[in-house]
């Protein structure tokens, strides 16, 4: 059963990105370079949505630049090849995020974090006391977990746009965030 | 939505945009950006023709090299030079014909040579011309005459 589950999710995607997708055509041949645009106009977005995964802004701007220069090396500036560029940013920040959380907790299994990968004082000061509490539990998540409640509650995908981002199956998606939501309704003292 | 979602996206939303543009670092596109692009051969068929060229070269020489196509290799024994045994008197092959005819006792087919004490020779230590001038073995008595090694076929050179 779970190897008849990518082939429907790959046909989905194929007839999802051809069909109900425009595909990004290469700007004009004076113009910028379609990357470009893109860069522009999306890395603001993608820092903030990496900013959600990994909690840290300079380690978020990574990521970003990383998966804009991979997009770049790997279908060039005009992205004629790409169906759907958005959505491979966004996927390729969500898989550069999960390697980052991987290195720094095996690099905290081992030494302490310093003092100052703490988030800035500021940025706690912009932070009401619920929301610094709703954040400190979504830390306590599985990274799974945590990419599915921000691209639903924060990025307002649906649920198989999740799984088509994260490459798994719509079922897996709609258990990881129910078990993420009780997790978090455990840990918050939330009441259904 | 109940609260618990109201919440995660209150609490979602504040954490994003508490990151302004002004906040990021100045960065440039990755199209300004120096990016080292993997390098490729410039023909990918530049490699293969390459390793063809080198595989026929290798069989060639090879090839070249092989024993018995230069000449030395091993080349048809002659006939030996026979020499009528004690029980001669029953072979009627005392005819010094140089016929490649097959006689019991003159075989002028190609078989091991048998030197001067009789034990089979892998190879003649001498070309045919050379073993003519070889003193011919003494004849028992009783032998009607000395047999002479007949000449080798025309085949043998």
């Amino acid at each position: 059963m779970i190897l008849a589950i990518p082939l429907p999710s790959l046909l989905l995607r194929r007839l999802r990105s051809s069909v109900s997708t425009p595909v990004r055509r290469p700007s004009a041949p004076d113009g910028p370079p379609a990357i470009n645009e893109l860069y522009h106009a999306r890395r603001l977005g993608l820092v903030r949505l990496a900013v959600l995964m990994v909690d840290d802004l300079a380690t978020a701007e990574d990521i970003v630049q990383d998966v804009f220069a991979a997009l770049y090396r790997r279908h060039g500036a005009d992205l004629r090849t790409v169906a759907d560029p958005e959505a491979y940013l966004t996927s390729g920040v969500m898989n550069a995020a999960r390697s980052a959380l991987r290195r720094r907790r095996t690099a905290r299994a081992y030494v302490p974090p310093p003092a100052g990968t703490a988030p800035a004082a500021e940025e706690q000061m912009l932070l009401a006391d619920g929301d610094r509490e709703v954040l400190g539990a979504l830390g306590e998540l599985t990274v799974r977990q945590r990419q599915v409640v921000v691209l639903r509650y924060w990025s307002e995908l649906s649920e198989q746009e999740i799984a088509d981002v994260l490459h798994v199956s719509r079922g897996t998606v709609k258990s990881t965030a129910s078990r993420a939501l009780t997790i978090l309704r455990g840990l918050l003292g939330e009441r259904r | 939505m109940t609260n618990l979602e109201a919440r995660l996206r209150a609490a979602l939303s504040a954490r994003a945009l508490s990151v302004s543009a002004d906040d990021l670092q100045p960065a440039v596109p990755p199209t300004l950006a120096t990016v080292p692009k993997p390098r490729r051969l410039a023909w990918p068929w530049a490699g293969a023709l390459a390793g063809g060229v080198a595989v026929a070269l290798v069989a060639g020489f090879v090839a070249a090299r092989l024993p018995g196509d230069d000449g030395t290799g091993p080349a048809p024994n002659p006939p030996a030079a026979t020499v009528p045994s004690q029980q001669s008197s029953s072979s009627p092959s005392s005819s010094p014909e140089a016929s490649p005819g097959i006689s019991p006792g003159v075989s002028p087919e190609p078989g091991p040579a048998r030197g001067s004490d009789g034990l089979p020779k892998g190879r003649p230590e001498a070309s045919p011309g050379s073993a003519r001038s070889h003193p011919p073995v003494p004849v028992s008595p009783g032998a009607p005459e000395p047999s002479t090694a007949p000449s080798p076929p025309a085949a043998f050179g």
